[in-house]
């Protein structure tokens, strides 16, 4: 009995906390701390970059010196010092290894521990008739290991590091690389043009559907260092892709910037799938220490009939600062954005998307669900924008709150803005908590507070978690009754 | 860019100038108004579009200094009236003509005890001391430069004050005409309308433009309504379209008082009613409806804030728009529940109909919500006529300019109908009527001309 | 010792007294049922069982099989085997109802020491007692009461009462709002569920009820007390002349 007990307050005190809080204590090579010239060079020279890349990098970099970091977004924190972090941290064993046996043993045991498959044959002797996934896995400042390539070469889908793509495709790098978010779109954007280190390139060829879902893994394991990492997909006419993102960091102290960019582009029919699990450590309960998630993310909807959908679950980060994108320039084309974010202690957000209609019969959804508990202050912003030649496009936007004790705040700032008559926009927004009646018909039943509470959220979720892929979906239900242990009492 | 686009604080020093002239000058607290009032202009200069509240308002048009504070004693007699239904109504009448009160034109006859209706430039000059707990104390400078400016000029408008439990019997009635002369006339009116406990009463305000010059019109209204008390709002905005409109009103609420707007913006080259209301004590209970009609170049504004500041308070807005020509609109509403303020009951609706290629809608709902027992929504939709219920008319015979005439009305009818005061919805009811009669025409695409 | 003793219950909601003396004992096997007028604290005397927050005992006892009930969270009495059929079932959008059954009837089990049933099983385990309630597997895909008739909901609440196995059963005006056809189902339901093992409260304002469920003993509730007991017979007494003469003997 006793044994029993202990064992399951052994569980509960490990879901208490952040699960994926450890360091791994692998030798990494820095480049010196601080940013200038020199040190983009270095970057460039260590990926063994073409020159018009270094030229992008320094260009961006100048532009990044003449800008000012925005102060517009409701989450307020201290200013960071650019001069103290390290831009590039690396596992020693920087020759990308040509196998996996060849990867240190350390990375393998880390990628078990945050249960992503690295192994091919581990995947398909996984569950019975699961899709496969292949993974790209970005440890710090590199990409340390891609799966299944080969397999999705045959069909000429390019799949790997960006790193790698610009030696290998350069033409298609140079083609997408900022031409959906230049480097002179915002402060955190152009410093990721100057300093990204890598990040994951994808093309899917004309009229292929790529067999299995592709992700990437962001680990930020350095101390003092910030991830910059770029992600490219492009789905050439007729394609389909669903990508999937996840993120995790160790615990620590100090907050650690993550400046990411990812640029979709979706030609003539093509759709994209893109789903993110962000579960970067978001802090303690005091607020100390946890990730500074700057993100721009942005999809150009090329061509005619294209699609691009983004899923998020935002439970990480001790500031988060995204808004996921479409700007929907093809006739027909759709954009969707289906959120979750959650927010707990005394983690911010400040997250919402924009849809922009410029071509004709153009469509969009955006379903975003917030929870805000314990401390934490969240808000929606979004803007949809119908331009003057968007003939018939449609807007949907659902935008429901919910807060969980009184401490915590919950905003929805929408900016609908049409030019267009024949455009049709509907946006409805709700804030609400749960129902005493609610909890109390639960506990009835036999279950505990917080059980209670992550299954009220989980359906207040639902719409949108059932946009995930499966083997996503379950995780993040988990993730979503994790995320709010504590907050209620 | 015309020269005048480096002055920030247009305007400023006319009001520096002019203002030691004013009624109550000399009175310690009146010029340290002003001058706050003057300062809080100069520290935020003219609206921009980085202001968060004038991002779809752009007011360049008022930087060159073209407008000249209107002269002191104009004498015209009262032009007719819109909508006989309002200006038939039996009730307390003020009348401001460019900023002034003319009480050769003002019918307040048969006030009872307890009640003060008349000229604030009056009550400056005779007993400022009444003023001073209410003027300058529900308006905050800061988050409306328009209303420091009208600070600045602060001089004359209309005064009302509302004795304990009195009930008054008659609406009051303020017909505020701009009527300027050849050049471009600027006014700046000031109004107060303090409810003492448990008194009720009902203001309708009537704003129109006599002749077909240029003017700007600045005003700023003040409204206190203590605990229980109840104040039913109703303004019809008719100026020409040569002039600008502003209003900037705010409004205090006590502990179970009530408040009710509607606002008919139908005139103006640039109309913009801004409200802020808030609701300070538990049970206090607001509603702010308005209809807007724009055609041509015009932009209408409606603005609102509301502030949560008391538990098991209410507020509900229902806004609709048409919009044709090429004309703009714009709908702000912010619903703000501070900490603490549980139970709150916060609905907004703002619905606009786009009836022309070139005309334009932007909204921006807000919820800022700090208090998790509560309910509130916000409901936001843009687009055009639906095309199968015009056929469907059409189809029964009737013709297609009737089609959409009668979907249109039927569209507003639903903000029309919170209007509490019979004649007053009777009267605006047949303004919209007037109105879609003469610019929603004929062509097939409906496009007013 | 009795499954259920409430002795010289008090109980306040709002700082309005509702319960005032309430004596009553059920043991395992029986059926009985309260009655009495709007207001008399029959729907109070469901959630001071339960545990509901907001009415709070100010004087009294209630023991269940011999553990102070009120010592116990809401959930806990759940699991010890306390289940009240709500008069008015909440809805909880986005959690479909077979989700909720499962969350809900595992919690049970952990409590007792029994393994937690994985979904295809508990499809199994459930099928019987749906299909006598007619509850269909759509109704079972749908959110948890949400868009339900007045009567699917009650169904759907003799379905938990079926998965959850309780040891005692309260019925919080189960007949209201039903047709008769929807009234014989569910009772149906509650005597399948009649066992030597197992007490039943209905709680009820009509008679109508009874004459399907047939209780053991019936007591009249007036003004927080139970004023008068006796057996089936005096419910068709009530029927015949109402409360008033308890109305009044209060007054």
């Amino acid at each position: 009995m006793v044994s029993n007990t202990e064992a399951i307050d052994q569980v509960r005190s490990i879901g208490d906390q952040y699960k994926y809080g450890f360091v791994t204590d692998i030798d990494s090579e820095f480049a010196p701390k601080g940013l200038n010239e020199d040190i983009i060079r270095l970057i460039s020279k260590k990926k063994e970059e073409p020159e018009w890349m270094l030229e992008m990098r320094l260009k961006a970099y100048a532009h990044w010196l003449t800008m000012e970091e925005p102060t517009w977004q409701k989450p307020k924190y201290s200013a960071i010092d650019y001069q103290d972090s390290y831009y590039y941290a690396a596992p020693k064993t920087t020759e990308k290894p040509k196998t996996l046996d060849d990867v240190d043993p350390k990375l393998l045991e880390t990628y078990e521990k945050l249960g992503i498959p690295l192994r091919e044959q581990e995947v398909l002797a996984g569950v019975q008739g699961a899709p496969a996934v292949a993974v790209d896995a970005v440890f710090d400042s590199v990409s340390v290991a891609t799966t299944y390539k080969a397999k999705l070469e045959e069909q000429g889908i390019i799949f790997g590091s960006i790193s790698e793509a610009m030696k290998t495709h350069p033409e298609l790098v140079r083609k997408y690389l900022g031409s959906v978010v230049p480097y002179g779109d915002n402060f955190f954007a152009a410093l990721n043009a100057a300093v990204f280190t890598d990040g994951s390139f994808v093309y899917i060829p004309k009229g292929v559907r790529c067999p299995m879902e592709l992700s990437t893994y962001f680990r930020i394991n350095a101390e003092n260092t910030g991830q910059f990492e770029r992600t490219l997909i492009v789905a050439d006419e007729g394609s389909y892709v669903s990508y999937l993102e996840g993120c995790t960091a160790p615990q620590r102290d100090e907050n650690q910037l993550h400046a990411a960019v990812v640029e979709l582009v979706a030609m003539d029919d093509a759709e994209i799938k893109y789903s993110t699990v962000q579960n970067w450590y978001p802090g303690d309960e005091h607020g100390r220490g946890g990730i500074y998630n700057f993100v721009t993310k942005r999809a150009a909807c090329r061509g005619r009939n294209s699609k691009v959908s983004w899923t998020q679950v935002e439970t990480g980060s001790a500031i988060t600062w995204k808004y996921p994108s479409c700007i929907l320039q093809g006739d027909n084309s759709t954009g969707e954005f289906y959120s979750v974010a959650i927010t707990n202690n005394a983690q911010l957000a400040d997250t919402g998307t924009k849809m922009i209609h410029i071509g004709k019969n153009t469509r969009s959804r955006i379903i975003s669900k917030g929870i805000s508990a314990g401390k934490s202050d969240q808000t929606y912003r979004g803007l949809v924008r119908m331009q003057r030649g968007a003939d018939s496009a449609r807007n949907y936007t659902q935008c429901d709150s919910l807060l969980i004790g009184d401490k915590c705040g919950a905003h929805t700032i929408p900016y609908i803005e049409s030019q267009n008559w024949s455009a049709q926009v509907e946006h409805e927004a709700t804030t609400s908590r749960i129902g005493e009646d609610q909890l109390f018909y639960c506990q009835q039943r036999g279950m505990g507070d917080e059980e209670a509470v992550a299954l009220i959220v989980n359906g207040f979720c639902r719409e949108v978690l059932q946009t995930l892929p499966m083997e996503f979906a379950v995780e993040a239900q988990k993730l979503v009754g994790i995320s709010l242990e504590g907050s209620v009492g | 860019m015309p020269d005048g686009s480096t002055n920030i604080t247009p305007y400023l020093a006319q009001a520096l100038e002019v203002s030691p002239t004013f009624a109550g000058a000399g009175v310690d607290w009146v010029d340290a108004l002003r001058n706050a009032g003057a300062q809080c202009y100069t520290d935020h200069g003219l609206p921009v579009r980085r202001d968060e509240y004038w991002r779809y308002t752009n007011l360049n048009s008022l930087r060159d200094e073209r407008f000249q504070l209107a002269s002191a004693d104009p004498l015209i007699g009262l032009p007719p009236l819109p909508h006989p239904s309002v200006s038939g109504l039996a009730s307390y009448r003020i009348v401001l003509v460019n900023g002034r009160v003319q009480p050769k034109l003002c019918m307040l006859d048969g006030m009872p005890d307890g009640v003060l209706i008349t000229d604030l430039g009056g009550i400056l000059v005779a007993a400022p001391e009444r003023l001073e707990p209410h003027l300058g104390r529900v308006v905050s400078l800061k988050d409306m430069p328009m209303a420091a400016l009208n600070t600045a000029f602060l001089q004359d408008g209309m005064a009302v004050f509302i004795d304990e439990e009195i009930v008054l019997d008659k609406p009051v009635h303020l017909i505020s005409i701009t009527a300027p002369g050849e050049g471009a006339m600027m006014v700046q009116p000031r109004h107060l309308v303090v409810m003492d406990k448990g008194a009720q009463a009902t203001l309708i305000e009537t704003h129109i433009s006599a002749a077909g010059g240029s003017s700007f019109n600045n005003i700023v209204t003040e409204l206190q309504v203590a605990e229980n008390a109840r104040l039913n709002h109703f303004v019809f905005q008719g100026e020409s379209e040569t002039s600008v409109h502003l209003s900037g009103t705010a409004v205090a609420l006590s502990a179970g008082a009530y408040y009710e707007s509607f606002v008919l913006q139908g005139g103006a080259a640039i109309g913009r009613s801004e409200i802020r209301a808030y609701l300070n004590g538990p049970g206090a209970d607001c509603r702010l409806d308005g209809v807007y009609l724009a055609t041509g170049n015009q932009l209408v504004d409606n603005t609102t804030y509301i502030e949560h500041a008391a538990p098991e308070c209410r507020s509900h807005q229902v806004y609709k728009g048409v919009l044709g020509g090429q004309s703009r609109g714009v709908f702000q509403g912010k619903t703000h529940v501070t900490r603490g303020a549980q139970q709150t009951d916060g609905r907004q609706l703002s619905q606009a109909l786009l009836l022309s290629p070139r005309a334009e809608i932007n909204v921006r709902p807000e919820l800022e919500i700090y208090a998790d027992d509560v309910k509130c929504s916000h409901g936001a939709t843009a687009g055009e006529l639906d095309e199968n219920a015009v056929f469907y008319l059409v189809s029964r015979g009737i013709t297609r300019p009737d089609a959409r005439r009668m979907l249109i009305e039927a569209f507003l009818s639903q903000a029309i109908s919170e209007i509490s005061l019979r004649p007053v919805g009777e009267g605006f009811s047949t303004h919209i009527q007037q109105w879609l009669g003469s610019h929603v025409d004929q062509s097939p695409d409906g496009d007013p001309s | 010792m009795a499954m259920l003793e409430i002795h010289d219950l008090h109980a306040t909601v709002d700082g309005k007294v509702i319960l005032n003396g309430l004596n009553l004992t059920i043991d395992a096997g029986e059926v009985h049922a309260i009655m009495g007028p709007n207001g008399s604290g029959k729907s109070t005397l469901s959630y001071v069982l339960t545990g509901r927050h907001g009415y709070e005992v100010t004087g009294g006892k209630i023991m269940f099989d011999g553990n102070d009930l009120m010592q116990m969270e809401p959930d806990e009495r759940a699991r010890e085997g306390v289940f009240l059929a709500f008069q008015y079932p909440v809805e909880i959008p986005g959690v479909t109802s077979m989700t909720f059954l499962r969350t809900a009837v595992n919690a049970v089990r952990e409590h007792r020491g029994e393994a937690p049933f994985d979904p295809m099983d508990f499809v199994k385990h459930l099928r019987k007692s749906a299909t006598d309630l007619n509850i269909s597997d759509d109704m079972l895909k749908r959110a948890v009461n949400v868009g339900f008739s007045g009567g699917e909901k009650k169904r759907m609440e003799m379905l938990q009462m079926a998965a959850l196995e309780p040891r005692i059963s309260i019925l919080d005006e189960t007949d209201s709002g039903l047709d008769i056809d929807a009234l014989k189902i569910v009772a149906d339901g509650v005597n399948a569920m009649r066992s030597s093992e197992r007490g039943i409260l209905l709680i009820t304002h009509y008679q109508r009820l009874l004459e399907y469920i047939e209780p053991d003993h019936v007591h009249v509730l007036a003004q927080g007390q139970i004023v008068k007991s006796g057996d089936k017979s005096l419910a068709l007494e009530l029927e015949e002349k109402g409360y008033s003469e308890f109305l009044d003997n209060a007054a």
